[in-house]
């Protein structure tokens, strides 16, 4: 069984550290991928505790960026509680303050079973590697751009070369092809979306996510050729899209590129937990 | 107040120590200290009121952090006072000032970090959530950090008003934010 190491995604920490837990009332507040994320983490903390390894490194940016998202999130709904009501305003502000505490204390937890990564991004080794995954998010945009007439003759070249003489309703079978090869696209179509678009942060965090990798092979050499790299992350210009049309379709050309270009693999919250009981990952050193 | 005023605490929680007992002088300092940080914790509410949504929303978590950061040394202060009523009343007196002088250094310097960083203007988020991190650590290492009952008591903020808070954050679709 191959070795692995793993990095988390600031929304896998928001979406761990985001609950609460009423012992009165057994009330729950928590995140939807919760139950996921937060048995990926107690599983790793008991192989810690047990065996003393940390499988996890987080690199400096998504422990930058989640102190900025966590508040960006409470802000909000500090904003619509002041527009509500601006007279208990100071009250507002001290329930809001002793759920950051509460998500502090969860998230502390969390953190330590990762170990910190040393891929700041001034290094100009992160810098290079963020160059090579700037153009290969530019290459991506670029072809969003004219993707819909590529697909089209795309399809209608396939269809005509196989399928006219079999098929009556050729015009049918073109548009379902059609839709077919742009719902296997989302991933690059989203990138060219008002508010979809990747962010200079999240190339930031991808490349040192990949230094990582690299340092982790460079330590130990034993890893060498026998080593899988896991980037988990809900965001769908990393993580590979399911789509429920056409009997379910998965979207992930994104997703291989990364693979092929720098050997990370990206994963959903989802698909990290089934490698866990399916008992896919090599935890014994 | 600094290297003076912790070395005061310091003697006296030392002679406390040796005595096994706790005398009431320590409750003075103990009030200026609480006086001090009520004074910074309604100077932020009041920046807080003035500025919120009227800036930016950088300014607005920045300003939030700070107001919490000083509600948390405000609560601890509160629950030191309380833990030496406490021992005293349960001859506890010993364990009390010995925890107390570990972390008074610790928390002079994040009441000082504080008075600091309020006049700064870079951004400063991920410095005070690094030093309120610090502090909370230390805080419950020596039994000084107050848990979510014991802050909802010092606030006076109701439980049901605090539940239906936690419930409506569920509305808000972290996945959106990502």
């Amino acid at each position: 069984m191959k070795y692995f190491r793993f990095s988390c995604d600031t929304n896998v920490l928001i979406s761990s550290s985001f609950y609460y837990h009423f012992r009165s009332l057994r009330e729950v507040f928590k995140e939807d991928t919760y139950e996921l994320s937060i048995h990926i983490m107690r599983y790793f903390e008991r192989i810690f505790i047990k065996n003393g390894i940390k499988f996890g490194f987080l690199t400096p940016s998504t422990l930058q960026e989640i102190n900025e998202r966590k508040l960006m999130i409470l802000k909000r709904k500090l904003e619509e509680r002041y527009r509500k009501d601006k007279t208990i305003f100071k009250t507002v502000l001290n329930e809001m303050s002793a759920v950051l505490n509460k998500i502090d204390d969860n998230l502390s937890r969390i953190l330590l079973i990762f170990q910190k990564g040393k891929a700041y991004f001034n290094d100009t080794r992160v810098k290079k590697i963020y160059n090579k995954v700037e153009a290969m998010y530019n290459d991506f945009i670029k072809k969003s751009m004219n993707l819909n007439e590529e697909i089209e003759r795309k399809v209608a070249n396939r269809i005509d070369k196989f399928f006219t003489k079999f098929c009556k309703d050729e015009e049918n079978l073109k548009k379902i092809e059609i839709d077919k090869e742009i719902t296997r696209q989302t991933q690059i179509f989203q990138l060219s979306m008002p508010g979809s678009k990747i962010k200079k942060k999240d190339m930031e965090i991808l490349a040192e996510v990949i230094y990582e990798k690299k340092r982790c092979i460079q330590d130990t050499p034993t890893f060498r050729k026998n080593f899988d790299f896991y980037f988990i992350s809900e965001d769908t210009h990393f993580s590979k899209k399911h789509i429920n049309r056409f009997g379910g379709t998965i979207s992930r050309p994104i997703t291989d590129k990364i693979n092929k270009l720098f050997g990370v693999n990206c994963l959903r919250i989802r698909e990290f937990f089934d490698l866990i009981l399916q008992q896919q990952l090599n935890v014994s050193k | 107040m600094s290297e003076p005023y912790i070395s005061g605490i310091n003697s006296l929680l030392d002679r406390y120590i040796k005595e096994r007992e706790i005398g009431e002088d320590i409750y003075p300092i103990l009030d200026g200290l609480l006086g001090e940080v009520e004074k910074l914790n309604l100077e932020a509410y009041e920046k807080m009121d003035e500025t919120f949504l009227k800036v930016n929303k950088q300014e607005d978590m920045s300003n939030f952090l700070y107001f919490h950061s000083i509600r948390n040394l405000r609560l601890t202060t509160l629950k030191i006072i309380d833990q030496f009523k406490l021992a005293k009343a349960k001859k506890l007196n010993p364990v009390i000032a010995k925890n107390l002088k570990k972390f008074i250094n610790f928390y002079v310097k994040f009441l000082f970090f504080l008075r600091v960083i309020q006049e700064e203007t870079f951004p400063k988020i991920d410095l005070i959530s690094k030093e309120l991190q610090k502090f909370r650590n230390s805080a419950k290492k020596y039994s000084f950090l107050c848990n979510t009952n014991e802050e909802l008591r010092y606030d006076k903020i109701k439980h049901k008003d605090f539940r239906e808070l936690i419930s409506s954050l569920k509305n808000i679709k972290i996945e959106a934010m990502h």
